[in-house]
């Protein structure tokens, strides 16, 4: 019998924890009053206190934070929600504090968050959607790690157009084979779900 | 590992949005540069890559301990 093992919550910079009601107001001046904040779900639109929080915690799986290691600084919020255990898969969402978002942070923050879930719940994959403006910060990312499996033409408005909303996936194959090395988990995920018995 | 790949309309004053360079690129070059030296680099470092000229700097200051790489 093969010992468990605590899910990986601390990658090479960063570390992952429970959000908690402390976190609100950074979220806040980022996703909703932030100069980045059209960016986020809520497209420059100011919810009520409560309709904000009540978002956060909407069909919310796991909501983390990823905080650097050396001074304890919030990178990004992470969400895994819409769990669908009968066929494995999630949704995720990001918020990350646009001072990182080109920065090696982000990706770590995602790449730690992707590894959490893959030891943690039996998934097979983890969808995201985004508007394509937004896409275009992580095109490389979405080239090379995921697979676009939707896409809803001229779907949202922004700055007078109508853009495309990409709706994509990452494998669990993929999460153990690349992402869990960058984030300093090689071999830490399972490429493939299987049952131990006792 | 991904790259730019052949981009004639590359300058070396682009900011990295402008380049195309996302995080995914910043922390595979980061990882692959702290496992081949052993070295960790520090935040000071990467929180300030602005433009490739930043990147450029990056490189060539790997073996400068005073450009915020810690043991």
């Amino acid at each position: 019998m093969s010992l468990s093992l605590p899910p990986p919550t601390v990658g090479r910079r960063l570390r992952l924890r429970a959000l908690s009601p402390n976190d609100y107001q950074w979220m806040h001046d980022i996703g909703v009053a932030g100069d980045d904040s059209w960016r986020w779900r809520h497209r420059g639109s100011t919810p009520s206190p409560e309709a904000e929080v009540n978002g956060i915690w909407a069909d919310a799986l796991v909501n983390h934070i990823a905080e650097r290691r050396s001074d304890n600084r919030p990178v990004a919020f992470l969400s895994a929600m819409r769990a669908d255990f009968r066929n494995g898969h999630c949704y995720i969402a990001v918020l990350a504090d646009p001072k990182f978002v080109r920065s090696p942070y982000a990706a770590e923050a995602v790449g730690l968050f992707l590894v959490y879930l893959m030891t943690s719940f039996p998934l097979r994959k983890i969808y995201f959607e985004t508007p394509a403006f937004n896409a275009e910060q992580f095109a490389p990312a979405l080239s090379q790690l995921c697979v676009t499996e939707g896409c809803l033409t001229e779907y949202e408005y922004h700055d007078g157009r109508y853009w495309d909303y990409i709706i994509a996936s990452i494998s669990r194959s993929v999460i153990a084979d690349r992402v869990a090395t960058l984030v300093g988990h090689s071999g830490r995920v399972p490429a493939d779900i299987e049952t131990h018995n006792v | 590992m991904v790259s730019l790949g052949a981009r004639p309309d590359i300058s070396i004053d682009m900011t990295l949005a402008e380049a195309g360079v996302d995080s995914l690129m910043l922390v595979e070059w980061a990882v692959a540069i702290e496992d081949s030296t052993g070295r960790v680099l520090g935040d000071a470092l990467l929180e300030n890559l602005y433009t490739l000229r930043d990147l450029e700097h990056y490189f060539n200051s790997l073996s400068n301990t005073e450009f915020g790489m810690d043991q």
